[in-house]
């Protein structure tokens, strides 16, 4: 029998079958007694786990906001910090994230099949709402990446005003980026290129990690630098904080324009009062202001154009592209290697045209997609320089509510507060 | 509050905490670098120099000595990959415990230290607002103009990477008209062997150069027959060596282009057996004015521009057949038709011209064939007619309907039907040569037993059908009762197709003499005119002219 | 530039009340939407087996080492043939358990005589790296029960699945949480208790 089997096998080798489900050999009918095993699953962790983490970020989201805008501590917010950084950096493994979920909401509304996790609805939205009446507080101490990168900022060095804006607008086009690939199905690429993930998992894969190196050694001198260069999330933030309510304010009554906080910030978030009004010719920047404004939907069209066609090369991050541009330089002739992923589409037996019909759609999808990103960005930027012709009223110091990320540093140096804190000591000695 | 001696303490701790931290980073890290490159440059569990030990095995089974060796080999890479993970976890974990110490330690230092209020005022400046303004302006021109010129560099590489199927103009469809007065197939237009030009010499002479305008070396060999479209003929050649697609410059006989067919995906890994006057490159190729089609004995099927550029290629199954693939392509509007009736499988298929995608794929359940498909026109309705053992079937060359079947072939089918005025006409030896009359329900309308060919075509006007044969007879026969109206007995066989050229029909033998004779209820020989030398293709008829192929060479018959 | 405005405050307050109450119901719109359409559980990552090619991409691409994907037998499918494709490097010549007669790298695959002549085939999961080695020699030669499935007690549940990404065969697929495996062949919609022994 087992010289029989042997032979059956011998045969069948000299024949390769492709991976098939064709039962080759029987069922085998034990005479012993024997019963099968059954392969285990092993589940994920239990769903109670989701609503913790949503717990624990409404908890940790109202805990240090509550320490910011009420007890102004910096001590406190500190340690939310370090619990954030643990709990969701380094016990969730830092997934999913805040940073993260825009993708997945992204997703959500573009493909319809994905069925977005409710903590994922949770992580993208509640630090926004946050954001929408308090100010960056989640960015305080309750994000990791931020918790990880205000840990190592020991020496902080000040960059010039100019490229703090300038650098400030590579979040905008990471953003959109993020969000085209993430509409296409091409794929997450913040969660790609996130640069401290590899951290908090202790990361074999060498790039992720040496990545996240370089981020934090940059982060010892310039203070933060992801979340101010780069991370997309921070441009929804930035956009709520502005309309906030009750941001954190570095005096607690009135500035005396003592400008001894100045200093103070890492982030050069702080903003003195305002100069005098334009020394030069008003009519002049009138003039240019009005030029730019009416310049702003002929730069988006010319970008949205630009930008779409480039589209192909943006494409080509996708599976369906990738893999249909090698199926079509097989089929021409142009190539005479075949990849893993050509063999794979072969062995599907799907017709080239069905490939190819799909890789249209998804170029068609960038086509439009590069198109609405050149034009976003062109109208990011063309705000942004127009904001520097409008000159706004300002007389103490307050911190720039779209860069504070309401980390309370400068509070301590404010002599005002010091005046409340020792007023409030003195009310509790009298008790 | 704190007094400057404890201070001082706390410092001196701090910092030799942090000398020591250090020291022991920087050690943990180049340990750490190094493991993992080696790792990474030496995977333990794909160890070379063990495959090379089970290759060894493999040829000396018995060898007691090279299985130890195995065992103790394998066992020391197994247990350097788990060691090497487990370092790489542990000197991780480490690493970042000394990072922890090192952040703490820096944090408590800078904290002792007494931090200075800011003195600088921070009040905002015209400069800096204007410097902003430059700068954010500057890098959006950047930003811009790099797209831009990106945008025109790659614009080309682009447009060709595309799969968005740009609604441009459809590639035009040839009239009827222009098909007629080209030679795009095998037996020229619907490969019904009938010519439109009339204004031919009637005699040559290859050994003299009568009415010989110039013969030109075609540089691989093949038994296809060429092909015309305006000014340019085309054919294939295929050996051992390899498979090529010319193009010739039908006035002069220059070569205009020839492009390699290499490299198809799914080609067999052995080149079929064929025989030595099938050869690789048996079928003749077609085209649709904007594209030229060529298949060969392995199966690969190519298409190029009329510029040589290759548009697609494809190997469609690898034919299986004891002589060698030779059924000839031909072109209905924008579709390829191919024929593929192999041993083991048969279908017919339409493939879009201009990409090659598949339109429709009959299944046939007939027996081999070396015949080539023909196109007529029945009621304003054109028809896809095939020949295979044992059956004639008519196609609907838009959708691959089968329309009608007539069981009249048997034997090894090679010969093509001809198509006049609502009748097919189809033979082979040992068979019958059957005149099939198309209507609702097709019908057998009269049928011939004598002087069958195996090789050459059939060829008929509304009239008379001429039967040429292997064995030197042509018959000639009435087309509608078939009645046999003349029999002649030539010198020499015929392999090469007839066709008819106005009241003419031309018939080349296997010594390379062309018989030309009235199309008549007569038999009456205008001329007989030798090539020199052995050809068995089929000719092209042009505007003046008569183009043969030999093996190897290409040439051209005109008025001097 | 001045903004010339008798009352600025007022009107700037009022343009930024309306653009803050627009940002709430935007948030809140978006969240609102994705709620509708959310899944309670969670998702997470796993392999078709089906498409799986094989490539062995799974062994070295995924965030953790060794990789949270490993092989999983389905013995229903098994023909505990005494020369197995997935356990026996090619071309040997003893059916033994001998190192230099295996197929895993690791020694992954442990086999056991049942009775003659059937031989069971476990995978130690702790040594198995999912290189898939033997999912390949099992499916070219034997029944195709061997194959690779990410474990979700070792996964952690990247938002990007490195090896997703990687993936040649586009095999990598999100699968709710509360029933997270794709097993081949018959075990394929059948949910199994751990442990309850039960054949399919």
């Amino acid at each position: 029998m087992k010289k029989a089997i042997f032979f059956l096998l011998l045969i069948i080798q000299l024949a390769p079958v492709a991976f098939s489900q064709v039962q080759r050999f029987p069922k085998p009918d034990f005479e012993s007694g024997y019963e099968q095993p059954v392969p285990t699953q092993p589940t994920p962790r239990a769903a109670v786990w989701d609503y913790i983490d949503i717990l624990v970020l409404i908890s940790a989201m109202s805990l240090i906001t509550w320490f910011i805008l009420k007890k102004r501590s910096r001590r406190s917010v500190f340690w939310v910090m370090i619990f954030s950084l643990l709990y969701f950096g380094f016990f969730k493994k830092g997934c999913v994230c805040s940073v993260g979920s825009v993708q997945n909401m992204v997703l959500a509304l573009f493909d319809s099949a994905y069925a977005i996790p409710i903590t994922v609805v949770a992580f993208f939205s509640i630090p926004l709402i946050f954001a929408l009446f308090f100010g960056r507080t989640f960015c305080a101490g309750v994000c990791p990446l931020g918790a990880l990168q205000d840990i190592v900022g020991l020496k902080p060095l000040k960059t010039p005003a100019w490229l703090n804006q300038v650098l400030g607008i590579v979040p905008y086009i990471y953003l959109g980026l993020a969000v085209l690939f993430a509409a296409t199905g091409a794929g997450f690429i913040i969660c790609r290129y996130d640069p401290f993930v590899g951290i908090f998992r202790f990361g074999m894969n060498s790039n992720m990690f040496i990545w996240g190196v370089i981020v934090l050694g940059t982060g010892v001198f310039i203070a933060r630098p992801y979340c101010r260069f780069l991370c997309p999330y921070s441009v929804l933030l930035r956009w709520m904080s502005l309309l906030s309510r009750h941001h954190l304010t570095i005096t607690p009554t009135e500035c005396i324009n003592c400008h001894l906080c100045s200093e103070s910030c890492p982030y050069d978030a702080i903003a003195g009062p305002s100069s005098e009004k334009y020394p030069g010719n008003v009519t002049t920047e009138k003039w240019k202001l009005g030029v730019m404004i009416v310049a702003i939907p002929i730069v988006m069209l010319i970008s949205g154009w630009a930008l779409s066609q480039l589209s192909v090369a943006f494409s080509r991050s996708h599976y369906v592209v990738k893999t249909a541009e090698q199926i079509r330089l097989e089929d021409t002739g142009q190539v005479n290697y075949t990849t893993d992923a050509s063999e794979a589409f072969r062995g599907t037996g799907e017709p080239t045209t069905g490939l190819y019909a799909r890789a249209a759609k998804v170029q068609e999808q960038f086509k439009l997609g590069t198109w609405l990103l050149g034009a976003f960005l062109a109208l990011v930027i063309m705000i942004k320089i127009i904001n520097f012709y409008i000159w706004k009223h300002r007389d103490g110091y307050t911190p720039d509510k779209a860069f504070c990320v309401s980390c309370a540093r400068c509070v301590d140096y404010c002599p005002v507060e010091h005046e409340r804190l020792a007023e409030l000591k003195g009310v509790n000695l009298i008790e | 509050m704190s007094n400057p001696e404890t201070n001082k303490k706390i410092y001196a701790i701090l910092n030799r905490t942090i000398l020591i931290t250090s020291i022991f980073l920087i050690l943990v890290s180049v340990f750490f670098v190094t493991n993992y490159l080696q790792l990474k440059s030496n995977d333990p569990l794909n160890s070379p120099a063990l495959e090379q030990l089970y290759k060894n095995l493999d040829s000396d089974p018995n060898n007691d000595m090279l299985r130890d060796q195995i065992r103790s080999l394998d066992l020391l890479a197994r247990k350097a990959y788990f060691t090497k993970q487990w370092q790489i976890n542990t000197g991780g974990a480490l690493l970042f415990i000394a990072i922890i110490i090192l952040v703490i330690a820096f944090k408590i230092k800078s904290n002792l230290r007494q931090k200075d209020p800011g003195l600088n005022k921070l009040e905002e400046n015209w400069d800096d607002r204007l410097m902003t303004r430059k700068w954010l302006s500057l890098s959006g021109v950047i930003l811009l103009s790099v797209t831009i010129l990106l945008a025109i560099l790659t614009n080309r590489e682009m447009e060709s990477a595309s799969f968005i199927v740009k609604k441009q103009k459809d590639l035009p469809i040839p009239s009827e008209n222009e098909v007629m007065k080209n030679w795009p197939a095998f037996r020229g237009p619907f490969s019904n062997a009938i010519a439109y030009y009339t204004n031919i010499p009637l005699t040559w002479d290859g050994e003299t150069g009568e009415n010989i305008l110039w013969t030109v070396d075609v540089p691989r060999i093949g038994f296809n027959s060429p092909i015309l479209w305006d000014d340019r003929l085309y054919m294939s050649g295929a050996d051992e060596e390899g498979q090529e697609v010319f193009c010739f410059n039908a006035d002069n006989g220059e070569l205009i282009w020839r492009k390699p067919v290499s490299n198809v995906p799914g080609t067999p890994d052995e080149l079929p057996d064929v025989t030595e006057d099938t050869g690789f490159a048996a079928p003749t190729m077609t085209t649709d004015g904007n594209h030229v089609f060529a298949i060969f004995a392995t199966g690969d099927l190519a298409c190029f521009d009329m510029d040589g550029n290759q548009v697609w290629v494809k190997n469609i199954g690898h034919p299986d057949n004891h002589y060698g693939h030779s059924s000839s392509l031909i072109m209905y509007e924008n579709l390829l038709l191919v024929q593929f009736d192999q041993a083991d499988v048969a279908f017919v298929t339409a493939l879009d011209g201009a990409t090659g995608e598949e339109k429709w794929k009959t299944p046939r359940d007939m027996g081999l064939s070396w015949s080539s498909p023909i196109l007529a026109k029945v009621d304003d309705q054109w028809q896809f007619v095939v020949n295979a053992t044992p059956n004639v079937v008519g196609y609907n060359p838009e959708t691959g309907e089968e329309l009608w079947r007539m069981d009249c072939l048997s034997g090894e089918v090679a010969p093509s039907s001809a198509y006049a005025d609502g009748f097919v006409y189809a033979a082979n030896d040992n068979a019958i040569l059957a005149a099939i009359k198309l209507g609702d329900i097709p019908e057998l309308a009269w049928e011939y037993e004598d002087d069958l060919p195996d090789v050459c075509s059939l060829v008929a006007n509304k009239d008379y059908v001429f039967m040429p044969s292997s064995w030197g007879t042509v018959t000639c026969l009435d087309a509608k009762t078939g009645e046999q109206y003349w029999l002649q007995e030539f010198d020499d066989g015929f392999y090469s197709s007839p066709v008819i050229v106005g009241e003419y029909v031309m018939a080349m033998d296997l010594e390379g003499v062309t018989q030309i004779f009235k199309a008549d209820k007569e038999f009456e020989l205008v001329a007989s005119n030798s090539l020199g030398m052995v050809a068995n293709s089929t000719p092209v008829i042009a505007d003046g002219r008569i183009y043969f192929r030999s093996t190897e060479k290409l040439i051209c018959i005109g008025e001097k | 530039m001045n903004i010339k405005d008798n009352k600025p405050v007022n009107r700037r307050q009022f343009i930024k009340n309306g653009l803050h109450t627009t940002a709430a119901i935007s948030i809140g719109g978006f969240a609102g939407y994705a709620i509708q359409r959310s899944s309670k559980s969670d998702m997470v990552w796993q392999i078709d087996p089906e498409k799986c090619i094989q490539c062995e991409n799974c062994a070295t691409k995924c965030v953790l080492a060794p990789s949270a994907v490993k092989c999983v037998h389905a013995y229903a499918m098994c023909g505990y043939c005494d020369l197995c494709g997935g356990y026996h490097r090619p071309g040997t010549k003893r059916l033994d358990t001998a190192a230099e007669s295996q197929l895993c790298p690791t020694g992954a695959i442990q086999r056991k005589f049942i009775e003659d002549p059937y031989f069971e085939y476990r995978i130690d999961e702790e040594l198995c790296i999912g290189c898939a080695k033997c999912v390949k020699g099992c499916g070219s030669f034997g029944n195709g029960s061997l194959f690779l499935q990410v474990r979700h007690n070792i996964c952690v549940n990247c938002n990007e699945c490195a090896i997703a990404k990687a993936c040649p065969a586009d095999a990598f697929v999100r699968v709710p949480a509360d029933n997270p495996y794709l097993f081949r062949g018959e075990f394929k919609s059948i949910q199994l208790n751990e442990g309850s022994g039960e054949e399919a």
